[in-house]
């Protein structure tokens, strides 16, 4: 059985074929754990920001990678050099600002490489493993086809937009009237067509849908998931009893 | 086999029926041939087949349509799916799942069929057909045509005993063309009933059967094959089909002594992805004429538009124009790009503002001469997103002609019209032309390029591969790209 699957050629790496619910349990330790906790394990936030940017080169975006690196590095200057030596409601804006952002931003990160590094019908396979009624699973599951959607029409109306020279300079406050309107009226379009598509499939089928994604737990998946539990025991741990 | 008795169907948003009184029959593996122009009720004929009207799409229907002597009312969407596949003009929107695999597999995962015979299956397919490089890619990185051939491909593994197309060529390449022919036939020889709705005939006629002409919502004509292809020229002309027209050259080219060169045009999306998209170090094209870029898709020619009007920020080549250097930021300032999505380009709230919004001051008269040679003085206050597809389209020439720019570049401004609809843009484009501007179409249609274009730049693999004027000599190289 396997050996059959394999041939229909999948070209993802290890660290990108992992089950999609390591991946929604790893979203959702990552982003909980930083945001909630305070900047005490100082440790524990560096290896959280480091693994969530070694994702982006597991689904080879490798200039997001050194963006968001050296967007960090910029930030843990700022803590380091500007912050302390800042004042009043300066020293205010950037503290709020650095903490916000170290402490969300990782989280965005692992959201993004669930979002790209997972197919539809994987997403819906591993679901349908959680035992969730089909009336969940396919809004959910729309979800994943309408980001990259979203995103395409929005820099179609970026580049049209520049061709008509819009930009913040000269019309500030109406830029984002123009931006939203064709985007939505577009998006509500594809929507509808969509529908259509996936009526003319037999989405409304009443038998047991079948899948030919394999969605089970691997060796990796096994170890994340034993970090993450032990993540989540100190998380606890600190929360109740140190107070 | 499919059989429509009396079908008046109204759409519930519109107060004129769509198709009235329509009544025909189609038998079991013939492939049949629906033509007419735009908003003649072709694409509701489709939707009445593969059950999306009345099922999903509301309005007030009358009449009966019969599949294998089954009312299709009473059958459920589900069955329905199993017996007419669809394949559908816009090849953004078919897809439910973002990476080919799971969509190939989607109908039948729905079936709810092992997935050791899907399997079985798609690989069967993709192997007749010799598409097995579309496999596990992602449907946002394919081009328009690889996304058509998907999609074909999917009512192939299906298997379903009726296929309706709606104009699936409207965005192809002639590779793209040579494979969806290639599944009409296969289709066609395994005595499945084929419904094609298309204007452009040339690549399907030889294995036609019939040809229904519609005219404002009802069936105006049959013709089985052979009177079809005995009409003469100005009747076909006149139904606005794109068929049998005669392949003549407009007029002999002559250029002047001013170039218009091109240098290190490179690009590449990814930079840690040694490919490049585009790789071409200089072109030297004769200045003021109108220039149709063909090629594959995928062969670089929208990269080296986006190029050319400056709107990738970290390109690095220039463009010298009457004696100026032009580099990015001055050509984003001189160029205008007229894009194939129309519903991406209009921003504002009145036809009127639309115009104003430019970087050039623009006057009320201007305004309403340019709403008046476009036929929308009427609509001056209307709502852009209110009006139909070919206005929305006038509106998008419109801005670019009142931008003032020097260069005006065209994505496919012709794909998926008429014969009258593709003549009138043609003249729109000339008008523009004569207007002293540099003119550049990327485009697939090659009467469109016969009508109007004067030089071709025709690309693959990202490289220019071959550029000629089009004079009697070139005419025969570009017979040579698009012949079947």
């Amino acid at each position: 059985m396997k050996t059959v699957v394999g041939s229909l050629r999948d070209h993802r790496n290890i660290v990108a074929k992992l089950d999609p619910r390591t991946k929604i349990a790893l979203t959702i330790t990552i982003s909980t754990i930083l945001i909630s906790s305070g900047s005490s394990q100082s440790i524990l936030r560096v290896c959280l920001t480091l693994f969530s940017l070694a994702l982006l080169l597991s689904i080879h975006k490798i200039s997001l990678f050194i963006k968001c690196a050296v967007t960090f590095l910029v930030l843990i200057g700022i803590q380091y050099w500007v912050i302390p030596y800042a004042e009043g409601m300066i020293k205010f804006i950037l503290l709020a600002f650095v903490g916000i952002f170290m402490n969300m931003f990782p989280g965005f990160i692992v959201g993004y490489y669930t979002l790209f590094s997972t197919k539809v019908s994987e997403f819906i396979a591993a679901m349908e493993k959680m035992k969730l009624p089909r009336n969940i699973i396919i809004p959910i599951s729309v979800i994943f086809r309408f980001f990259p959607t979203i995103a395409e029409e929005y820099r179609n109306i970026n580049y049209a937009m520049k061709m008509r020279g819009i930009n913040f300079s000269n019309h500030f406050f109406k830029m984002i009237e123009y931006r939203m309107i064709p985007l939505i009226i577009s998006v509500v379009q594809i929507g509808n067509d969509l529908s259509f598509t996936a009526m003319t499939r037999g989405i409304d089928s009443p038998f047991k849908r079948t899948n030919v994604c394999v969605v089970k737990f691997k060796l990796l998946d096994i170890l994340l998931i034993i970090i993450m539990v032990i993540l989540w025991i100190i998380y606890f741990k600190e929360k109740l009893f140190n107070d | 086999m499919i059989k429509f008795d009396n079908v008046t169907f109204n759409y519930a948003s519109s107060e004129e029926p769509a198709i009235q009184n329509v009544s025909l029959q189609i038998k079991q593996g013939e492939l049949v041939v629906f033509c007419g122009k735009s908003g003649s009720g072709k694409s509701t004929v489709a939707k009445l087949i593969n059950g999306l009207i009345p099922k999903v799409q509301h309005g007030d229907i009358s009449g009966h349509v019969y599949l294998y002597g089954r009312n299709i009312s009473e059958i459920e969407m589900y069955q329905l799916s199993q017996m007419v596949g669809s394949v559908f003009q816009n090849p953004k929107t078919q897809f439910y799942n973002v990476d080919t695999t799971s969509e190939l597999a989607f109908n039948l995962e729905n079936q709810g069929i092992d997935k050791t015979v899907i399997i079985e299956k798609i690989k069967k397919v993709m192997n007749q057909f010799k598409i097995e490089h579309l496999l596990d890619r992602n449907i946002f990185e394919l081009s328009g045509g690889e996304k058509q051939i998907i999609a074909c491909a999917t009512v192939l593994i299906t298997n379903p005993d009726v296929v309706v197309l709606d104009e699936p060529s409207s965005n192809l390449d002639m590779y793209s063309i040579k494979k969806l022919k290639e599944m009409i036939c296969y289709l066609k020889e395994r005595g499945k009933t084929v419904v094609l709705i298309e204007h452009r005939l040339d690549y399907i006629m030889d294995e036609a059967d019939s040809v229904y002409y519609m005219e404002d919502g009802s069936l105006h004509a049959h013709y089985p094959i052979g009177s079809f292809k005995s009409l003469d020229r100005d009747e076909l002309e006149r139904m606005g089909i794109r068929y049998g027209q005669e392949e003549r050259l407009q007029h002999e080219p002559q250029f002047g002594d001013h170039v218009m060169e091109m240098h290190n045009f490179t690009y590449m999306y990814d930079k840690f992805n040694k490919e490049k998209q585009l790789d071409v170090n200089e072109i030297a094209i004769p200045k003021g004429e109108v220039v149709a870029i063909i090629g594959d898709n995928g062969s670089g020619k929208s990269t080296f538009a986006k190029c050319l009007c400056g709107l990738l920020k970290d390109f690095k080549g220039h463009v010298t124009y009457d004696e100026k250097r032009l580099k990015q930021k001055q050509l984003l300032k001189q160029s205008y790009m007229v894009f194939q999505d129309v519903n991406t380009q209009l921003f504002t709230e009145s036809l009127e503002q639309e115009l104003q919004l430019l970087n050039v001051q623009v006057t009320e008269t201007q305004v309403d001469d340019m709403l008046e040679s476009m036929n929308l003085l009427d609509k001056k206050h209307e709502h852009p997103l209110s009006l139909s597809g070919g206005e929305k389209q006038r509106m998008a020439i419109a801005t670019a002609i009142l931008s003032g720019k020097e260069i005006i570049i065209f994505d496919e401004p012709t794909s998926g019209l008429d014969l009258y609809h593709m003549k009138k843009v043609a003249k729109m484009i000339n008008d523009i032309h004569d207007k002293g501007k540099q003119i550049f179409i990327i485009t697939h249609d090659k009467s469109l390029i016969l009508e109007i274009c004067t030089y071709v730049l025709h690309f693959g693999d990202g490289r220019l591969i071959n550029q000629f004027a089009l004079n009697h000599q070139g005419i025969d190289q570009l017979n040579h790209y698009f012949d079947v």
